[in-house]
């Protein structure tokens, strides 16, 4: 499988009037064409950051410090406005969280979803009023000519997040990203939200970057998992790796500390002592060193590299490494 | 204390709120939030609520404390009737019930007054109902302040000093104040993070063992509620659907909405996952407003009959303690 998008050593601060703040502290992953990848991780740990900086939309204050964006060989980071303009609902659109706010109140449904296609692909207005109600029923809403002509107030909130996802979807892009789409949505909703992307992924052969917290979507619809903490991937591969087969502590104390809802008995939860790093004052060393239960005198110092553990699993702490020197010193 | 035999703190029976909008032009509209519920809540038991948002849960919780004045039924707390719309609604005795009965918070930060400090919140329960002053008062603060998980020094402070899930414990220690024997959590960790959710499961858990409490839990998500709870009730559009002990109704549910809201929850399991059937249920929760005739879920069942659309289903004992109602079982 090729690569469609490739992001090397990101680096993304915020220079806010109490100090920089490093939101994304340098990361690295690959997409495939056709691939779905989730990034998982609490609230405040770069995954949205990442993720507005790859459609070029983040905002002042905040500022790409170092490292590329490569979309299909090109670093996009290096693009005019126009350029981005031209790259942005072309060839990467976006689904965001509330489709409440992202939806624009005082324009109609058709409005709104034909500005794309009149502004990327000069379509006449006929052309693309028609192609949107192909959309709407693509997605799988009743009555798309009726709905066109309503204004989002007049739509449920699952009907709403469908209407994003037809508008992230309507100029064939190659990549969508996905941030918490179903994240405000009921569980029964969100059973039909996921089913929806997987079914439009799988036709168009689109890639996916999958933004969410919950650890169940994730094993649900992605292929790739890349985990989260304070601005850093501290873990990724594939889905099974990471959910059989997991690393990083991080990981690790994520997956026990959920209540599982196919759990056989009662099991009490065991959570991650401690509160999520204050990124104005990151610590030393390892992000999640502070919360770490086999925390050692060397993660509040430095860094923790990077392990490969094959098949593109690849975790970053020093239990890991320690644990590698020690083999290869045996043997 | 316990002036009738039964084990039930809390009986409710045929609860109902509906909320008359204001304004408009036409006929004046109703919203049927809870619209005839009736279950109880045995002592030192968490009951688990579950729904899709519009369901009246979050209602249904405010109402059986009656921060919401009921529309029409029946509340027995301990026996006692603290509402009965039969004889005289008001019980006059409702401030001692109200120290019995508290309830924590879905978002903390809006639950917190942002000009109090900390200990000026916690204190303000024990001063309404006079229970501690002076030197005893201050430590009575801090010592709740450290059984959740917080230290004295923490009560100079001000809530927006707090991350999420400190400002939680807060909210839990301020409903802890009064000694309550009752309390509902409303969605109390939907808006933690993950990793600090499980945090705050466990410190109910472990103030449920230690102080006894009976708890209405309510919250969305299906896995947090069969963890915590002992029984479980569904609602679906001010009813509800079904009831009975936790893990019998998850395993083996028998309502068609129980069963789609519980294959609907994602699991965390890439294999089970992929192997799992999914029954994906079609629409949405209609208008409370308008909710349909009949079975009110009968718009959204893929077994409803004629039957489904006329008639009201019954709410039926089918086997020890698990209640349905469905016309189809």
């Amino acid at each position: 499988m090729d690569k469609l998008l490739e992001i090397k050593d990101l680096k993304v601060s915020f220079f806010t009037h109490a100090g920089e703040v490093k939101a994304v502290g340098g990361i690295s992953y690959d997409i495939g064409h056709g691939e779905i990848m989730g990034i998982v991780g609490e609230s405040g740990s770069g995954k949205s950051v990442e993720a507005y900086t790859i459609i070029g939309l983040l905002q002042s204050p905040g500022k790409v410090v170092g490292g590329e964006v490569i979309f299909e060989g090109e670093n996009i980071l290096d693009y005019t406005p126009e350029q981005m303009e031209e790259f942005r609902g072309n060839k990467v659109s976006m689904i965001f969280q509330n489709p409440m706010t992202c939806l624009n109140p005082v324009y109609t449904i058709g409005n709104q979803l034909t500005e794309a296609l009149l502004c990327h692909k000069k379509m006449e207005k006929k052309v693309a009023w028609d192609k949107a109600i192909e959309m709407l029923e693509l997605v799988g809403i009743n009555n798309p000519d009726k709905r066109m002509k309503q204004y989002p107030h007049e739509l449920s909130g699952g009907m709403r997040q469908r209407v994003m996802i037809a508008m992230g979807l309507i100029c064939d892009p190659m990549l969508l990203i996905a941030d918490e789409p179903t994240t405000a949505l009921d569980v029964t909703i969100q059973a039909q939200i996921l089913e929806l992307i997987r079914k439009l992924q799988k036709e168009r052969q689109m890639s996916v970057i999958f933004i969410t917290h919950n650890l169940g979507v994730v094993a649900e619809v992605c292929d790739k998992v890349s985990v989260m903490y304070a601005g850093k991937i501290v873990e990724q591969g594939t889905v099974d790796d990471i959910f059989y087969n997991p690393s990083h502590p991080y990981t690790l104390g994520l997956m026990r500390s959920m209540p599982r809802v196919d759990a056989k008995e009662y099991e009490r939860l065991i959570p991650i002592e401690g509160n999520p790093v204050d990124m104005l004052n990151p610590p030393e060393g390892c992000g999640f060193g502070a919360r770490c239960e086999y925390c050692m005198n060397i993660c509040l110092r430095k860094e923790p590299p990077t392990i490969d553990l094959g098949n593109g699993h690849r975790s970053s702490c020093w239990l890991l490494a320690s644990k590698l020197a020690g083999e290869a010193n045996h043997e | 204390m316990n002036n009738n035999n039964s084990n039930n703190l809390l009986e409710i029976r045929d609860l109902k709120k509906h909320f008359k909008l204001k304004g408009g032009i036409g006929p004046q509209k109703t919203v049927y939030a809870v619209d005839g519920v009736t279950f109880d809540i045995k002592r030192g038991e968490t009951f688990g609520l579950v729904g899709e948002s519009g369901c009246g849960k979050t209602t249904l919780g405010r109402t059986i404390l009656r921060l919401y004045e009921p529309t029409a039924g029946k509340i027995l707390y301990d026996g006692e009737p603290i509402y009965d719309d039969a004889n005289g609604k008001n019980n006059p005795k409702m401030m001692s019930y109200r120290r019995k009965m508290q309830i924590i918070f879905q978002d903390p930060s809006a639950s917190l007054d942002p000009r109090m400090t900390v200990g000026e919140i916690v204190g303000e329960a024990l001063d309404i109902h006079k229970l501690h002053q002076g030197k005893a008062r201050a430590a009575r603060i801090n010592e709740l302040l450290e059984k959740v998980g917080l230290n004295s020094e923490h009560s100079n402070r001000y809530p927006h000093e707090f991350s999420g899930g400190q400002q939680q414990r807060i909210g839990i220690a301020r409903a802890l104040a009064v000694e309550p024997e009752f309390i509902v959590c409303d969605e109390p960790i939907s808006a933690l993070d993950v990793s600090i959710q499980s945090q705050v499961v466990n410190m109910l858990e472990d103030m449920q063992d230690e102080l006894g409490l009976t708890y209405l839990f309510i919250a969305h998500d299906l896995s947090v509620v069969r963890h915590i709870s002992d029984r479980i009730g569904v609602m679906y559009l001010g009813n509800m659907v079904e009831l009975g002990n936790g893990r019998e109704m998850y395993d083996d549910p028998i309502h068609p909405y129980t069963k789609t809201l519980l294959s609907a929850v994602p699991i965390p399991d890439p294999q089970a996952n992929r192997e799992k059937h999914r029954i994906i249920l079609q629409g949405e929760i209609p208008s409370p407003m308008d909710p349909p005739k009949g079975c009110k879920f009968h718009t959204r069942c893929p077994f409803a009959t004629e039957d489904c659309k006329t008639r009201v289903p019954d709410w039926r004992e089918i086997k020890p303690g698990h209640f349905v109602a469905c016309h189809n079982v």
